[in-house]
């Protein structure tokens, strides 16, 4: 286990080198010239002058292989630049925002599995009954709603109709709820069918009749022996997407102004702030890469036949 | 009800609902097993057998259901028990031993743990225990330095340990009956004889009652004391296992004990039933065999025969076994229609 844990760690090193590059080159192709930008948006007639020596204190007129060597050296020491608009070191940018992003998508995902984990078992185990019906018909309404209209519906009911919760920012664990059921609630409805999937074709395994044939209680049979052989492929998808979670919250934190790594960003892009854009990137296929890491780990943990062929 | 019968299965029905239509998997079934006897089903690949036995522990698929008879164990019938009766009854009075070791056990959950299950379940032990207790009976039935196997997954395991697992299973609450469907099908012929010498002993040390699954009649004549044979979902003949051999009336069984290969035979003469068991659709009205029967006369294509009692407490379900028996079967001797 340790060694597989350290080859994991060595793969995403050189992924991690081959991600930077990418990006490095990616920032650099998108139109538009960063110092005229800046220029321009505090109030600076972009003259050939101006925009020549805006560049020469980005660091912008040096060859591209340079600017990306001394991007990765700098990266090396913790050093991710400054952000071209704030001028404060793009690393604090991201730290400051990004628990109010992590806070967001962990308690979407706290949602996530309090919908979908009772809908889905209920689903598989009253398979064709009403409840089943009723279970995947509000999945499926659950997948369809846009989440930016489901938050402003949520706004419109719980905020501006019966102010119940507050709508608005970060705060409170108050605050926490509307974004949270909004963000929850389309995953939800994606994994209970994943689960109600999964479960049913467990169900049909011979060790499940194993089970029943010592006498277990149904309620045994299906949380004991089917759950956790039906969980794996929900934790891989699940470890896909947590990723773009993190990333896919622009829209939520759009909407109910929650001050978070999304809406940075997307500012970020607009500025063509190369700093940020190239930190942030990097940043999320660390986590993605990280994430992907821990899945397969669990994966172990949770199936003894993959941990085996590790060893082998 | 017989006092020395610990079960008795009274015209059984269990059907399939498909798409297709109603499939009578099971037909009609009777039969009753004494105490500490092994009674072995016989017959093809879709004869029914291990519906018959699912049906008796109530284990069958959605699709399925029992619509008729009684399941007499012990002198109640498990037919018209509660959920949480029948749990009491599974695994602890009643267990079953299945024929694919590979996948009867769960993969993510450690042998000790199936097993000292069991003994949670149906005895209340505590964890440490009943691992005890599990520990103890894998050494019953023949599995090496137990207390690593306890630690192990099933993947770890060959297929002839892993039926033995699932046999210590099956004994673990000490049962009084214990229905191993084709347990030993899925194993290499070495491996087979061991899981058989196994279950005989066992039995023998434990004195319980066996329903055996087959569709090997080799298998039948080392391990039962009285046989049924099926066909299409119906018991065709049952006899006491000498008599079955040496008496079979039925010209099915006739047919399958024929098509036994002996070394005295040469190659050429592989003697088979001819044609297969025929889709449960298009099953012929009368007798369910007469299609692939060459003794089948006009009657046995119009109208199904009763089972009836011959000599010896054989039980038939022919027409002409009466016919058949004076002028003797397979000999060549053709009886033309009358």
């Amino acid at each position: 286990m340790f060694n597989y844990i350290l080859k994991r760690i060595l793969y995403l090193l050189v992924i991690m080198f081959i991600i930077s590059i990418l990006t490095f080159s990616l920032s650099r192709l998108v139109p538009g010239d960063p110092a005229e930008v800046i220029l321009r948006s505090s109030g600076v007639e972009p003259t050939q002058e101006a925009v020549e020596s805006m560049r020469e204190n980005l660091g912008l007129n040096q060859p591209v292989v340079w600017q990306y060597i001394d991007w990765l050296g700098g990266i090396l020491q913790w050093d991710f630049g400054r952000s071209f608009t704030t001028g404060r070191p793009v690393i604090q940018e991201i730290w400051y925002r990004f628990p109010a992003t992590l806070e967001l998508a962990l308690a979407g995902v706290v949602v996530m599995f309090c919908l979908s984990f009772p809908a889905g078992i209920i689903s598989a185990v009253f398979k064709n009954t009403y409840l089943d019906h009723l279970g995947r018909f509000l999945a499926l309404v659950g997948a369809s709603f846009p989440s930016y209209w489901l938050g402003l519906l949520l706004i419109y009911f719980f905020g501006v109709q019966n102010s119940l919760l507050p709508v608005m920012g970060r705060g409170t664990g108050r605050h926490l709820i509307l974004p949270a059921f909004t963000l929850g609630l389309g995953m939800a409805a994606v994994y209970a069918r994943l689960l109600r999937a999964n479960l049913l074709e467990v169900l049909n395994q011979d060790y499940i009749r194993t089970a029943r044939a010592k006498g277990l209680s149904e309620k045994a049979v299906v949380l004991k022996h089917a759950l956790k052989n039906a969980l794996l492929p929900v934790i891989t998808a699940f470890g896909v997407n947590f990723g773009y979670l993190l990333g896919g919250t622009v829209i939520i934190e759009t909407i109910f102004n929650w001050p978070g790594l999304g809406k940075f960003v997307v500012e970020a892009i607009f500025n063509r702030d190369y700093p940020v854009l190239q930190a942030y990137v990097l940043f999320m296929a660390l986590v993605f890469v990280t994430i992907n890491t821990l899945v397969d780990i669990i994966y172990g943990v949770l199936d003894p036949r993959i941990a085996s062929e590790r060893r082998n | 009800m017989s006092k020395t019968n610990i079960l008795e299965v009274n015209n059984l029905q269990t059907h399939f609902y498909t798409k297709e239509g109603i499939v009578k998997a099971v037909d009609g079934v009777s039969f009753e097993v004494k105490a500490g006897e092994t009674l072995g089903i016989v017959g093809e690949s879709g004869s029914g057998k291990s519906v018959t036995a699912t049906s008796i522990m109530q284990l069958l698929p959605a699709s399925a259901e029992i619509v008729a008879g009684e399941v007499d164990f012990k002198g109640s019938n498990l037919l018209s028990k509660s959920k949480a009766e029948l749990q009491k009854i599974r695994g602890n009075e009643i267990s079953m031993i299945f024929q694919e070791p590979m996948t009867a056990l769960n993969p993510v959950y450690k042998i000790g743990n199936q097993l000292a299950e069991v003994f949670q379940l149906h005895q209340q032990l505590n964890k440490k225990r009943a691992l005890k207790e599990a520990k103890d009976l894998l050494a019953k039935v023949g599995i090496p330095s137990p207390q690593e196997r306890l630690e192990e997954y099933p993947h770890q395991l060959s297929g002839g340990m892993r039926q033995r697992v699932m046999i210590a299973m099956a004994l673990a609450a000490e049962p009084q009956l214990i229905i191993a469907d084709e347990p030993t099908t899925a194993l290499d012929v070495t491996i087979q004889a061991q899981i058989l010498d196994l279950l005989q002993n066992l039995q023998s040390k434990f004195g319980l009652s066996l329903i055996f699954i087959t569709h090997d009649l080799g298998i039948i004549a080392e391990i039962a004391d009285r046989v049924i044979v099926m066909y299409a979902g119906q018991v065709m003949e049952s006899a006491a296992v000498e008599t079955l051999f040496e008496e079979a009336k039925h010209p099915y069984t006739q047919g399958l004990i024929d098509s036994i290969p002996s070394l005295n035979y040469s190659r050429e003469s592989l003697v088979s039933i001819k044609g297969v068991i025929p889709d449960f659709f298009e099953l012929p009205a009368g007798c369910k065999f007469s299609n692939r029967c060459d003794y089948a006369i006009k009657k046995c294509f119009q109208e199904e025969a009763k089972l009836e009692l011959a000599n010896k407490g054989q039980l038939l379900k022919c027409w002409r076994w009466r016919e058949l028996e004076r002028k003797g079967l397979g000999d060549g001797d053709v009886l033309t229609g009358s």
